[in-house]
C-alpha cells in the first residue's frame, strides 16, 4: 500500500477530535481489561445484570485507538503511518478469529490468554459476534486509511462500523430481539458499542477529504442537532418502553403471588377436609361433618383459582391435573370411609381415613402441591432478574443517550456560537473589505460605472461625475450609451462583453454635459453573482485626453522628420545636380583652355590652368558621390527576397579589374537569402570590397566575406589583411567625406563608407569595424531577419 | 564614302539655349575632319520656324542632322521631337538628343518619339569633343542617308 500523505493533515480542531475519539477508545479498552484481571464488574460490564466487553475486544479497541491517537497528535508522518498498518492489521486478525470461532465454531479462544474466563459462557473469551464485524471493519479501514484511493472506501467502512454498533446500542436501548439476528445469546455490551461507534466516527473524521466528511462537515449544525434529538428521544423512547416492562413485570410477580397462595390453600384445605373426616371417624359425631364438606369445597375452589392463574403454564396445568385426579380420588376414599362409619363399621371406616389408603393419597397431594409452588417461586425469581436487567440496561443507555445527546447538543451550541461569532467577524471584514473598496473606487481617477443587463447604469463613481458633470443620483438608473458621442458604438461595446466576457481597451468619447468630450479607451468585463449568472457590465474608463495628444505629437514630429529627411535629400540631389550643369561648364572651359594654351603661355598659366581643371574634376566626384549618397534614400527599390551570395558574386564581377590589378583573393561562405533592395546590397558590398582592397598592406590582399545568424539577424563580416584602422576613428569613418588619409596616398572622396552605413540603415540593421592598425579590418553589417524592423529601419527615412 | 563628301559643307542645326553649350560644341566641331555649317537656334519655337523656313529663317537650308536638347525654353525638346517626327516632310531628318540627362524615363521617351539616338553630354571636355566628332562621323560618314531634297 503506497502511503502518500497521513489523511490527517489539515484543521487542528478535527486532528484534536480524532485524538480524543482514539483516546476514548484506548481508556474503554483498558478499563474493560482491568476489569477482567481484577475481576471489577463494573469496569467489566458496568452492571452485573449486563454482558461483559470481552478481554479481545479490549484488546482491539487499545489498537485501533492508539492507531487514531498517533494520527491525531500528529506524529512524524512515517512513523503514524506506519503504526496505523500495524494496529489495522492484528486489529483484522483479531476480529477474523473471532469471526471464524462464531461462523465456523472454531475453537480458538484468543481471549482467553489475556483472562480466564468462567467456564458455561457460551464463547468464552470471545467477542460479540457484531463486535468481531465492527473490528473487522475498523481494522480493515485503517489498513486502507493512507492510500489515496483506499481512503474512499475507509470512510464508508468507518460508517459500516457506526451502524453495526447503533444497530447493537438500539437493540438492547428497545429490546429488539430482531436485531439480535446475527447476535447469537451474545448481545454485545453498551460500552462497546459506544465505543466502536466513536471509533467508526474516528475513521470518517480521518477520511475529511472524502465526500462523506465533506457532506458531514458542510451540514455539521444540522446534523449535529438532528443527532442530539434523535439520541435523547430514542433514550426517552427506551425508558417509556423499560417503564411499562416494569410495571409489567410486577403485575407478573403478584400474579405469581396469588398462584403460590392458592396452591398453598389447597394443600391447607387438604389437610382440613382430612382432620374433620379422621374426628367423625373416631368421634362419631355428627358436628364434624360440617367443616368436611366446608374444607372440601375450599380446596376445589383453591384448585379452580390456581388453575386459572397458570392457564398459560403448561407444565403446571399438568401438574395441576394430576392434583386433581388425586384429590377427586382422595374424596371418594373419604366419602366412603363417613359413609361406613355412619353405617357402624368403625373398624373399616377408621382403616381407610386414618390409616391405609387416606394418609398415602394426602402424602402424594402435598408433594404435588409443594411442587408447583417451587415452580412459581422459580418463575418469580426468573422474572424478576429479567427485570432488573430491563432496567440496568435502560438506565446504562439513558445516561449514555442523555450523555452523548446533551454532547452533541452542546456541541452544536458551541459550534453555532462559535460560527456566529466567526460570521459576525466575517460580515465586519467584509463591511470593511466594501468600504476599502468603495474607497478604493472613488479614489480611482479613471471613471468607472457599472451597468446592469438592461443597460442602466447601476452605480458610477466621482470621477465618472466628474466627466460627465451630472450627479451619482441623475446618473443611476439611466441608459449608459447616452453619455457617449456615439452611442451605437458604446452599445455595441456593451453587447461585445456580453459576448466575450470582456473587452480591452476600446476606445469611445465620453460626453460631459456642457463641456465637450473626453476620449477614452474603455476596459470591461462581466460580472456575476454567486451562481455564476452574469448580472453586469463593470466598465473602467481611461482617460486618454494626454496620451492622444502625445500621440499626435510622435506623430508629428515623426512626419516632420521623414519630410525634413526627405527635403535634405532632395536638396542634396538637387543641388548637385544643378551644380552638375555650370561645374561642367567651368571644367570644360578649363579643359579647353589647357587643350588650346598649354606650352603657349608662360609656366605660372600652365600651373593655374592644372590646379584648375584639377579643382573642376575633384568637385566633380564630390558631387557625383554626393548624388550617389542621396539616391540610397530617394532611389531605393522595395525590399525583396535576394541570395545574397549571387549580389556578391555581381559585385566581385563589378570590381573585376581592381581585383585583378591588386592580385586580391576573395573568397566568401555560404551566404543566406535576405529581404534587401538588390541594388543596394551590391553597392554594399562592392564599396567594402573596394575600401578593403583600396587600403591594402604590403602583401596582397586577401578578403573573407561570410555570414552567420544571430538572434533575429544575419550578421554579415567582409575582413581583410589591409592596413586596419585607429580605433580613434571607427565612428568617423562612416561620416560622409570623412578621409582619414591625404589626398594622394588613396583615390577616393570618402563617401563609400558613409553610403554603406545608408544602405544598412535603410535594411533596418547596423554596421561597425573592428580593426587593429596593421592587423587588418574587418567590417559587420546586420540585415534583420524579421519583418517589422526592418520596417522601422524605413520608417526614419521616410518611406512607407 | 558618306554622301557630304564631295565638297559641299554638311549643315547641323544644333538646338540648345546654353551659349556656352553651344560654344562647346562649335569648339568640338572646329577639330572636326569634315567640313561642316553649324545653325544653332535657342528654343523649340525657333527650331520649328527654321525647319519650316518661316519668318526669318525664309532662306534657311534643310539640316542633315539635328543635335537636339531636351530642356529647351518655350517649346520643349521632347514637342519638338515629336513635331519633327510628324512631319512627313522632315521626319526623315536623323535626330541626336544631346542632353545632360541620365534619366532612363527621358531616355525611354524620346526613343518612343523615334529619336535616332540618344547621347548624355559627358562632363569632360575630351570625352565630348570625342562624342561630337563621333556623331558627325557616324551619321555623316558612315550612315545612308536619303537625299538631301532641300538643300541648295
Amino acid at each position: 500500500m503506497k502511503a502518500d500523505t497521513v489523511s490527517v493533515s489539515a484543521g487542528g480542531a478535527m486532528r484534536r477530535a480524532i485524538a480524543a475519539m482514539g483516546a476514548f477508545a484506548v481508556v474503554v479498552g483498558t478499563l474493560g481489561l482491568v476489569g477482567w484481571a481484577f475481576d471489577f464488574t463494573l469496569l467489566k460490564s458496568i452492571h452485573p445484570a449486563l454482558a461483559p466487553m470481552k478481554a479481545n475486544a479490549g484488546a482491539c479497541f487499545i489498537f485501533v485507538g492508539i492507531a487514531l491517537l498517533l494520527r491525531g497528535l500528529a506524529w512524524p508522518a512515517r512513523a503514524a503511518v506506519r503504526a496505523t498498518q500495524v494496529c489495522g492489521a492484528v486489529t483484522a486478525v483479531v476480529a477474523l478469529l473471532a469471526l471464524g470461532e462464531h461462523m465456523f465454531g472454531w475453537e480458538i479462544s484468543l481471549g482467553q490468554l489475556l483472562v480466564c474466563e468462567a467456564p458455561g459462557t457460551p464463547h468464552p473469551g470471545v467477542m460479540a459476534l457484531p463486535t468481531a464485524i465492527g473490528f473487522v471493519l475498523l481494522g480493515a479501514s485503517l489498513l486502507l486509511l493512507d492510500s489515496r484511493r483506499g481512503r474512499g472506501i475507509a470512510q464508508w467502512l468507518g460508517l459500516a462500523a457506526i451502524i453495526v454498533a447503533s444497530s447493537g446500542l438500539l437493540a438492547l436501548l428497545y429490546g429488539l430481539s430482531w436485531l439480535y439476528v446475527f447476535q447469537g445469546h451474545q448481545p454485545i455490551p453498551v460500552h462497546t458499542s459506544v465505543a466502536l461507534a466513536v471509533l467508526g466516527w474516528g475513521i470518517v473524521s480521518a477520511c475529511q477529504d472524502r465526500e462523506l466528511m465533506r457532506w458531514a462537515k458542510e451540514r455539521a449544525s444540522s446534523l449535529g442537532f438532528g443527532f442530539g434529538v434523535a439520541v435523547l428521544l430514542l433514550a426517552g423512547g427506551g425508558v417509556c418502553l423499560n417503564t411499562f416492562g416494569l410495571v409489567e413485570a410486577g403485575r407478573w410477580v403478584t400474579h405469581t403471588h396469588e398462584a403460590i397462595e392458592a396452591a398453598t390453600r389447597v394443600s391447607s384445605s387438604a389437610d382440613d377436609a382430612e382432620g374433620a373426616a379422621r374426628g367423625y371417624t373416631l368421634s362419631g359425631r355428627e358436628e364434624f361433618l360440617g367443616p368436611y364438606d366446608k374444607a372440601l369445597a375450599g380446596t376445589k375452589e383453591a384448585l379452580l383459582e390456581f388453575g386459572g392463574l397458570t392457564e398459560d403454564d403448561p407444565g403446571q396445568q399438568r401438574r395441576l391435573a394430576a392434583l386433581q385426579s388425586l384429590f377427586g380420588e382422595y374424596v371418594v376414599s373419604m366419602n366412603k370411609g363417613i359413609a361406613l362409619r355412619k353405617a357402624g363399621d368403625l373398624q373399616a371406616a377408621a382403616d381407610l381415613i386414618t390409616a391405609g389408603r387416606g394418609p398415602q393419597l394426602m402424602g402424594r397431594i402435598r408433594k404435588m402441591t409443594d411442587e408447583m409452588v417451587a415452580e412459581e417461586r422459580r418463575l418469580l425469581k426468573q422474572r424478576a432478574a429479567r427485570a432488573e436487567a430491563d432496567t440496568a440496561n435502560a438506565i446504562v443507555a439513558l445516561s449514555i443517550g442523555a450523555v452523548a445527546g446533551l454532547a452533541s447538543l452542546a456541541a452544536v451550541y458551541l459550534g453555532l456560537r462559535k460560527e456566529i461569532a466567526e460570521r459576525r467577524q466575517a460580515e465586519q471584514a467584509l463591511a470593511r473589505a466594501a468600504g476599502y473598496n468603495r474607497r478604493l473606487i472613488e479614489a480611482s481617477l479613471d471613471p468607472l460605472v457599472t451597468i446592469g443587463p438592461d443597460g442602466k447604469i447601476t452605480d458610477v463613481n466621482a470621477s465618472t461625475e466628474a466627466a460627465t458633470g451630472l450627479k451619482r443620483q441623475e446618473l443611476i438608473g439611466t441608459d449608459f450609451s447616452a453619455y457617449f458621442a456615439d452611442p451605437r458604438k458604446a452599445r455595441e461595446g456593451y453587447e461585445r462583453v456580453f459576448k466575450e466576457g470582456s473587452v480591452r481597451d476600446y476606445p469611445l468619447d465620453l460626453r460631459h454635459k456642457d463641456a465637450g468630450a473626453t476620449p477614452v479607451l474603455y476596459n470591461a468585463s462581466v460580472y456575476s453573482d454567486e451562481g455564476g449568472k452574469v448580472i453586469g457590465v463593470f466598465a473602467a474608463a481611461r482617460d486618454i485626453t494626454e496620451r492622444k495628444r502625445a500621440e499626435a505629437q510622435v506623430h508629428q514630429v515623426l512626419a516632420e522628420l521623414a519630410r525634413s529627411n526627405k527635403e535634405l535629400e532632395q536638396f542634396a540631389y538637387v543641388a548637385s545636380h544643378d551644380l552638375q550643369e555650370p561645374l561642367r561648364m567651368v571644367a570644360s572651359y578649363v579643359q579647353l583652355l589647357a587643350r588650346r594654351y598649354k606650352g603657349k603661355l608662360d609656366q605660372d598659366a600652365d600651373d593655374f590652368i592644372g590646379f584648375a581643371v584639377d579643382g573642376a574634376a575633384r568637385m566633380q566626384r564630390l558631387i557625383e558621390d554626393l548624388l550617389t549618397f542621396s539616391r540610397v534614400g530617394t532611389r531605393g527599390k522595395a525590399f525583396a527576397p535576394v541570395d545574397s551570395a549571387v549580389v556578391l558574386k555581381e559585385a566581385l564581377a563589378n570590381l573585376e579589374l581592381v581585383i585583378s590589378e591588386s592580385h586580391a583573393v576573395v573568397d566568401y561562405d555560404r551566404l543566406p537569402t535576405v529581404s534587401a533592395d538588390e541594388v543596394q546590397l551590391m553597392q554594399l558590398f562592392q564599396n567594402l570590397i573596394d575600401n578593403a582592397i583600396k587600403f591594402r598592406g604590403e602583401a596582397p590582399p586577401h578578403l573573407h566575406i561570410s555570414a552567420v545568424e544571430e538572434g533575429k539577424e544575419w550578421v554579415f563580416s567582409v575582413r581583410d589583411n589591409g592596413i586596419g584602422i585607429d580605433p580613434r576613428y571607427f565612428d568617423r569613418i562612416f561620416i560622409v567625406f570623412q578621409r582619414l588619409h591625404a589626398g594622394n596616398k588613396y583615390r577616393g572622396t570618402g563617401i563609400g563608407l558613409a553610403v554603406c552605413k545608408k544602405i544598412v540603415e535603410r535594411h533596418g540593421g547596423r554596421i561597425w569595424v573592428e580593426s587593429k592598425p596593421g592587423q587588418g579590418s574587418a567590417f559587420f553589417f546586420t540585415l534583420p531577419r524579421d519583418r517589422e524592423e526592418r520596417q522601422w529601419g524605413r520608417l526614419a527615412w521616410g518611406e512607407r | 564614302m558618306g554622301a557630304f563628301s564631295m565638297g559641299r559643307a554638311i549643315e547641323i542645326l544644333l538646338v540648345e539655349d546654353n551659349p556656352a553649350d553651344v560654344r562647346l560644341t562649335v569648339e568640338a566641331l572646329k577639330e572636326s575632319k569634315i567640313r561642316n555649317k553649324l545653325n544653332v537656334v535657342e528654343n523649340g519655337v525657333e527650331a520649328m520656324a527654321y525647319l519650316r523656313r518661316e519668318g526669318k529663317y525664309a532662306e534657311a537650308s534643310r539640316p542633315d542632322l539635328i543635335l537636339l536638347d531636351l530642356n529647351l525654353p518655350l517649346k520643349d525638346g521632347r514637342e519638338v521631337l515629336a513635331d519633327i517626327k510628324a512631319d512627313k516632310d522632315l521626319k526623315i531628318i536623323p535626330i541626336v538628343i544631346l542632353t545632360t540627362s541620365k534619366a532612363e524615363q527621358d531616355i525611354v521617351k524620346t526613343y518612343n518619339l523615334h529619336a535616332n539616338c540618344y547621347v548624355t553630354k559627358p562632363v569632360d571636355l575630351e570625352q565630348f569633343i570625342t562624342v561630337v566628332q563621333a556623331i558627325e562621323d557616324f551619321w555623316l560618314t558612315i550612315v545612308k542617308l536619303p537625299p538631301n531634297e532641300g538643300g541648295k
